[in-house]
């Protein structure tokens, strides 16, 4: 499968100053908002996902210099952020329902006073694609989103996520006939 | 990518930006954050590497008195030309490189009655402590505030009521078997130039620490490495050896072997304790000194039940004087 349209990171190490704390500072101009709402995808909370990107980051800077520059330094910084996300979700209480990303309360409306997960349902019922993406079984969204939204190829996602390419190619064109099928019928029924 | 491949991308970005990441920027705020924190580790790296340079040189020390001692009890019992009625343990090493009686001989004489290791720390092996509590498995965590600390750790948890000035706490660091309950906490002081660290871990009993000197915490001998005094410095340099460069901050202040104040306590300047290791010749690591000439100190004390550890660019008094500043911890 080919890399999206649209994915304009081809910048791997070698574009990178050496100096650890030189790359640091452009990782996070170039990856920040990358790395933070990939962890605040997983975790679905805000200040995990702010605590998750920094450490991100952290381990970045500390291992800059053996990094090889096998992959781009996006995808480096994805699986980092994946791996530590999965290793949080982990520790956390398996009493804990895992957060759908799609039910996401948003700070900014808890702090306004409103129903957070109403407004967000209200929504998500508006909007096409999300909507229907919150349809499909869990296992779909982290393709669609590390796809789509990240703009990675499946080889890089694999590899973020330690997956067969395989499998990760098999789930996006299987999430994607029922995204078709769903946006289809919806288009009819409207 | 097909065309619709396309258009679902762009309605994924569009939908996803409005919907979930709304609000959610890895701003200034954030990256100062991240700087912040590799500056924490930096400096507590450079803290680590000394420390561990003081406990090498507290250590060495120890192993070298005990070394002395064991040749000077073994020596005797193989030496033919003992003369009858010499102390058994007292003995001169001659400038010719054999060993003579204190009765006939010349030299350096060499103080083998050791009474001070009678109350020395018990040696570590390979560097740990027989009886160092086993590595742990849990999490750790950030917890937001002091207060939030305090819950997670338990009774005893307490700030210190004093830090030298211009310090602040700065972070805060958790550790247990789950999130929410500590069994250790560190806090992250800062100034301008300097930062210490304090950790507070739960132990049934008092850890034992290689120390250069003790101290009186709260009644109780503890462990501290820190520069000596400048005048002590001198001192123990000797005639030939440049003195090592003294701590930033010798004034009035508490005294490291007495825990009093350091004017008023008669102690003499120059006594020399056996806990105390010779200061390095000039050129070599001094314990207590950074290398960029700032103090370092680290100070073990345990109380109801808590074992205590302070480490950083302190001087031993104001390390021993943020001790004194925690309450104690009620009996555990």
């Amino acid at each position: 499968m080919e890399r999206p349209a649209g994915h304009d990171d081809r910048v791997d190490k070698v574009d990178y100053p050496a100096d650890p704390s030189a790359a640091l500072e452009q990782m996070m101009e170039r990856h920040g908002n990358d790395v933070l709402r990939t962890a605040y995808f997983y975790m679905g909370d805000r200040h995990l996902a702010e605590d998750v990107s920094q450490e991100v980051f952290l381990r970045a800077y500390r291992h800059w210099t053996s990094f090889r520059g096998d992959s781009t330094v996006k995808t480096w910084l994805t699986k980092i952020t994946v791996h530590l996300c999965r290793d949080r979700l982990r520790r956390k209480s398996a009493a804990e329902t895992p957060t759908d990303p799609a039910l996401i309360r948003l700070d900014a409306e808890r702090a306004a006073g409103r129903n957070a997960e109403d407004e967000a349902m209200h929504r998500l019922s508006r909007s096409g694609f999300l909507s229907k993406l919150a349809e499909l079984p869990p296992h779909y969204h982290e393709a669609l989103y590390l796809y789509y939204y990240l703009d990675l190829s499946t080889r890089e996602i694999a590899e973020a996520t330690g997956t067969p390419e395989g499998t990760v190619r098999g789930r996006l064109s299987r999430a994607r006939e029922l995204l078709a099928e769903r946006l289809q019928r919806e288009e009819l029924t409207s | 990518m097909t065309l619709t491949d396309r258009e679902m991308a762009r309605k994924f970005k569009e939908e996803a930006d409005q919907l979930w990441f709304r609000d959610v920027h890895f701003d200034e705020s954030l990256k100062r954050k991240v700087l912040g924190r590799i500056a924490e580790e930096r400096a507590a790296g450079a803290a680590g590497r000394l420390r561990n340079r003081i406990r090498k040189a507290a250590l060495g020390a120890l192993s070298l008195a005990a070394a002395a001692a064991l040749l000077l009890v073994v020596i005797p019992l193989v030496s033919p030309g003992q003369p009858p009625g010499a102390p058994a343990g007292v003995q001169v090493l001659s400038g010719a490189g054999g060993m003579e009686s204190a009765a006939g001989g010349s030299g350096v004489p060499v103080d083998i009655f050791m009474e001070g290791d009678a109350a020395a720390p018990a040696p570590f092996v390979d560097g740990v402590h027989p009886v160092a509590p086993a590595a742990r498995e849990g999490v750790s965590w950030t917890p937001l505030s002091a207060e939030e600390a305090a819950e997670a750790f338990g009774p005893g948890f307490a700030l210190p009521g004093w830090v030298p000035e211009g310090f602040s706490l700065r972070q805060i660091g958790a550790f247990g078997e789950r999130e929410g309950e500590a069994h250790s906490v560190t806090l992250t002081y800062m100034s301008e130039e300097r930062a210490f660290w304090l950790t507070l871990r739960k132990a049934e009993r008092p850890e034992v620490f290689p120390a250069r000197e003790t101290v009186d915490i709260h009644g109780a001998v503890e462990y501290l490495n820190a520069a000596p005094p400048e005048d002590r410095v001198r001192a123990e340099a000797g005639a030939d050896g440049a003195p090592p460069a003294p701590p930033q901050d010798t004034g009035r202040g508490v005294s490291p072997d007495t825990g009093t104040d350091a004017s008023s306590s008669g102690t003499a300047p120059g006594a020399v304790s056996a806990r105390v290791a010779p200061a390095a010749p000039a050129g070599e690591i001094v314990p207590g000194i950074g290398p960029d000439g700032t103090p370092a100190a680290e100070l073990y004390w345990f109380s109801g039940g808590i074992q205590y550890e302070l480490h950083g660019a302190i001087t031993g008094e104001e390390a021993v004087k943020i001790a004194r500043s925690i309450p104690a911890a009620p009996p555990g």
